[in-house]
């Protein structure tokens, strides 16, 4: 499942009793008259986890990607009066998540730098989960990558957005999303070869 | 949409999804968007706490001030001498205007602290949208026809006690109550004052995601739509650790009352400083967010399903 993908989500069925409401928030447009807490409730149901699985590829940690996603929607809730266009409420989610999720990277660079090393503890279930997630060569390689870059390739092969999308959620320019799509493949280059 | 990727392209989707696609979240994410939503600090409850704590400060000062006059009274040097203190005062002042460095440095950064919180009193969105929310709060719920009306009705304990806005329940305040139908959880908001549903705030009924059977309905609750959908048995628990506190993000600062009230510089008398008792901030019990009892667990087809 896609992050809402306008394209992606009109192949998915949906149920008769679906209203036409309902599936405006499941494309991530919500309308104007709706008030924040039931567009919250709504891009909820619909993205919320598609975010948090995006917010999880940027950050590696789920928990931390459940707070990000958290911290957006209750982000736009607070500034649900002041959005201009409530249309793009998915998108302003989506910017919201990947600048949190830049955010969350530069904070935890500073504290890795500065904080003692802790005394190993016992594997939990959810730091299995984590390792099971940190396992893998194509997140440990996009690990690697610059954070721009690596935000690019998440957004675009995973959340399936489109190059203006994604200019939009990093807040760059169109050329600027495909030169670092064109520089994070390469980089990942070596280790698709390797899994396929 | 998408160009083609070339056989890298799918490979990496593929990868991708396959790592990503088995994250599941915790089932709680929308109850704990709701209380971090509610918890939002209002501006009349922070004003509240500052007129709670003006009359201490003022009675401080004061009993600062009748130390000073009672410690000067008690000045056993002769009259003469203290009124010949006190006429050298003006020309003190002149001295210390004919000098500027004895002065500007002070005024200066007097001028740059007002400027910094008078920026950031008007710059600050989410006190610009607390103030609209506690103006607006304050007409929605005196025709009971609370626009948000996250405040908890006499159904449900707790509340927002500084009555402030966003979160105030007037006699049309709502509350949330829930009760399952078949498999879906049902969430109804019930008018405050009584136990019959708020026909201007309970919307119909509208379904989110593909429903597993037709018995199964939805009712629209005060945060919108509260879709039933396929239980999920097994959901992970909230996650404890992680390096990302939700107190790191500057904009979900759930404190509700300014915990560091305005000092003033302590004025102390020439001769006998008086002991001036401790002066506690003042606390305000933040605002309870409602008992949400039904959370709904977004699944990747658009359904829900409660957590």
């Amino acid at each position: 499942m896609t992050a809402g993908e306008p394209d992606a989500s009109a192949t998915r069925p949906i149920h008769v009793i679906e209203t036409l409401v309902a599936s405006d928030a499941a494309l991530g447009s919500v309308p104007a008259e709706w008030d924040a807490d039931r567009a919250v409730t709504a891009l909820y149901s619909s993205h919320y986890r598609a975010l948090v699985r995006l917010s999880a590829l940027l950050v590696r940690d789920v928990c931390t990607a459940e707070e990000v996603v958290q911290d957006s929607f209750v982000a736009m809730h607070a500034s649900w009066r002041r959005l201009r266009d409530t249309e793009k409420a998915l998108s302003y989610l989506r910017q919201s998540v990947v600048n949190r999720s830049r955010s969350v990277l530069r904070h935890r660079v500073v504290v890795d730098k500065n904080a003692p090393k802790p005394p190993p503890l016992a594997p939990s279930a959810e730091q299995g989960a984590i390792s099971q997630f940190e396992r893998s060569a194509v997140v440990s390689a996009l690990r690697n990558l610059p954070s721009r870059q690596r935000e690019a390739i998440v957004l675009r092969y995973y959340a399936d957005l489109s190059e203006a999308q994604i200019a939009s959620a990093m807040g760059i320019s169109r050329g600027a999303v495909k030169s670092h799509t064109a520089r994070g493949m390469s980089a990942l280059r070596i280790v698709l070869e390797l899994e396929v | 949409m998408m160009e083609p990727d070339g056989k890298y392209g799918e490979e990496l989707r593929r990868a991708l999804s396959a790592v990503a696609d088995p994250l599941v979240p915790a089932g709680d994410g929308l109850n704990r968007i709701r209380e971090r939503a509610a918890g939002r600090p209002s501006v009349l409850a922070w004003l509240s706490a500052y007129a709670t704590y003006l009359p201490g400060l003022l009675f401080t000062q004061f009993r600062v001030a009748g130390s000073w006059i009672a410690a000067t009274a008690a000045d056993p040097s002769p009259i003469t001498d203290r009124i010949r203190a006190m006429r050298q005062w003006p020309r003190r002042g002149l001295g210390m205007l004919r000098e500027p460095s004895a002065w500007l440095r002070p005024t200066l950064a007097a001028a740059g602290a007002l400027a910094i919180v008078l920026l950031a009193t008007l710059l600050v969105p989410r006190l610009r949208y607390s103030v609209e929310v506690a103006l607006d709060g304050g007409t929605s719920t005196v025709g009971g026809n609370s626009a948000v009306g996250l405040g908890p009705g006499p159904g449900g304990p707790g509340g927002n006690p500084a009555g402030s806005g966003r979160h105030q329940t007037g006699p049309g305040g709502q509350s949330l109550t829930t009760s399952a139908t078949g498999v879906g959880t049902t969430t109804r908001c019930t008018g405050g004052s009584g136990s019959k549903p708020n026909p201007q705030s309970s919307g119909p009924i509208v379904p989110i995601g593909p429903q597993p059977g037709p018995s199964e309905t939805a009712t629209e609750e005060v945060w919108g739509v509260l879709p039933p959908g396929t239980s999920q048995p097994g959901t992970p628990g909230r996650c404890s650790t992680g390096g990302y506190s939700p107190s790191s993000s500057p904009t979900i600062n759930t404190s509700s009352t300014p915990t560091s009230a305005p000092t003033t510089p302590p004025t102390t008398p020439p001769t006998t400083p008086p002991t001036t008792p401790p002066t506690t901030p003042p606390t305000s019990t933040p605002p309870t967010t409602p008992t949400i009892q039904t959370s709904v667990t977004p699944t990747d087809d658009g359904s829900a399903s409660p957590g």
